[in-house]
């Protein structure tokens, strides 16, 4: 179970990295392995003003259909183009090339409650036990 | 690992696409140990037998298996299963996982004297080989014959020296066979055939099964649902004079059944799922009872009900995903067409 230690958590199992003011998102390496083989991603226009919690992409697999929630309200800048020729990615490399979206978060700063990996790795295991 | 019927099984080893393409072009091998298996023997198992399901028990020849429904009174689908005969006296039946119980608690209560019922899911197990390698694969481990076993045949015989029942029967729609083992044999049996097949687990089996267009009783097949709405006719002989729901078929068969099963195909880049709306001519006509993304023809596909007669193969329809609607197009079955 990869849980990288350059971003945050959140508990829909979201991550979040920022950097130069941009957020970058997707979905944990636990919650690509939930949601089995993504077939199909509906992203949405960026120029979207997203709420915090706020749904910004359904990833439709060969088991489900998974959501991917904004972990910080802001605008959403960019989609990877990529997923649609290749949604595969977000299974293979949740934290790399599968990126989902891009965020310009929003000032004052608002987030949904972020988990440092340590504390989404016991988030996990909790979760596991249930 | 998924919880399923009581059991903790595989979702898949990776990726369910890849385990669905290996099952279409090479082999799979799964693990189906979960499935029911009810032993039956007696001098009266046949009669016994041919009276609580629709297909021919007395008049399958010993060494074959075929594939039956269990009805309620109504008519409906209690069960689907499959039936191997050893002797006249002694048969198998592999049933639905989560039916184990109820099956055998409902042969119980109607078997006559001096047939006897073992549940016998846990002393053994059952893997299942499927795609166009599987013959080849499999021939390496034994010295039987297995490439000229004949559709629904099986044998008893030794395979990588382990005692086993072979037959020529699967849920995939590829040519393949399922064994039966001893549970201590389970084990060595997998490991000598996963060095050579690719393991796969719950999801391709279904996607499998579904670009197949089998049905998958719980969802295709329930207490509501008759094998003659479901197309399953063939496994209905009406020339046996009795069995469980044989007087409300054969009024349906006269009058029409009400529903029938279809196929549809997803022109747009989404996936069906059981429950969805099927629109025709701006009204409902039915649901989708199983749906899903086909890896093999890569685009959605789905089976469901509608009003016998409404749409025929090549109609469009809209199907509510998400609560969205789509369009589709009503598709022969199978989907993946066996060789």
């Amino acid at each position: 179970m990869q849980i990288p230690e350059d971003v945050q958590y959140a508990r829909t199992h979201d991550w979040l990295r920022v950097e130069n003011g941009i957020a970058t998102v997707g979905i944990s390496d636990y919650a690509q392995e939930h949601l089995t083989d993504v077939v199909f991603v509906e992203l949405h226009e960026p120029g979207e003003r997203l709420a915090a919690g706020a749904e910004c992409a359904a990833l439709e697999s060969v088991k489900a259909v998974g959501y991917l929630y904004a972990p910080v309200a802001g605008v959403l800048q960019a989609v990877n183009e990529k997923l649609r020729e290749d949604p595969g990615l977000i299974n293979r490399d949740p934290y790399g090339e599968g990126w989902i979206v891009k965020l310009a978060p929003s000032e004052p700063r608002q987030t949904v409650e972020l988990l440092t990996p340590a504390e989404y790795r016991e988030f996990l295991a909790r979760e596991e036990a249930k | 690992m998924v919880a399923f019927a009581g059991w903790s099984l595989p979702l898949h080893y990776g990726s369910a696409v890849e385990e669905v393409r290996a099952v279409r072009t090479a082999a799979g091998l799964f693990d189906v140990s979960h499935l029911g298996q009810l032993t039956i023997t007696g001098s009266r198992a046949g009669e016994f037998l041919d009276g609580l399901l629709t297909n021919h028990v007395r008049l399958l020849p010993v060494g074959r298996a075929n594939y039956h429904l269990l009805l309620n009174e109504a008519g409906g689908t209690l069960d689907d299963l499959v039936l191997l005969k050893l002797s006249p006296d002694a048969y198998e039946l592999i049933v639905n996982a989560v039916n184990t119980e109820a099956d055998r608690l409902r042969l119980e209560a109607a078997k006559p004297a001096g047939v006897v019922i073992r549940d016998r899911t846990s002393e053994t197990c059952r893997l299942a080989l499927q795609g166009p390698r599987a013959a080849a694969l499999l021939t390496r481990l034994t010295r039987t014959d297995l490439a000229h076993l004949g559709q629904w045949h099986f044998v008893s015989t030794l395979l990588a020296d382990r005692p086993a029942f072979i037959s020529r029967t699967g849920y995939t729609g590829e040519d393949g066979f399922e064994i039966l083992a001893r549970a201590a044999d389970g084990l060595p049996l997998w490991e000598a055939l996963a060095a050579q097949a690719k393991p796969a687990g719950l999801a391709a089996r279904d996607l499998l099964r579904l670009e197949a267009g089998l049905c998958l009783w719980g969802q295709d097949l329930t207490p509501d649902i008759t094998p003659l709405e479901a197309r399953l006719d063939f496994a209905v002989r009406f020339d046996k004079h009795s069995f469980i729901g044989r007087e409300a078929l054969r009024r349906q068969r006269d009058q029409g059944p009400p529903r029938e099963r279809i196929g549809l195909e997803v022109a747009e880049p989404t996936v069906p799922r059981a429950g969805g709306a099927i629109q025709a001519g701006g009204e409902q006509i039915g649901v989708i009872t199983s749906g899903n993304h086909s890896p093999t023809l890569e685009r959605g596909i789905a089976m469901g009900y509608v009003w016998r007669g409404r749409v025929g193969v090549g109609d469009e329809v809209a199907i509510d995903i998400r609560g969205q609607s789509r369009n589709a197009r009503v598709a022969a079955l199978p989907f993946v067409k066996p060789r």
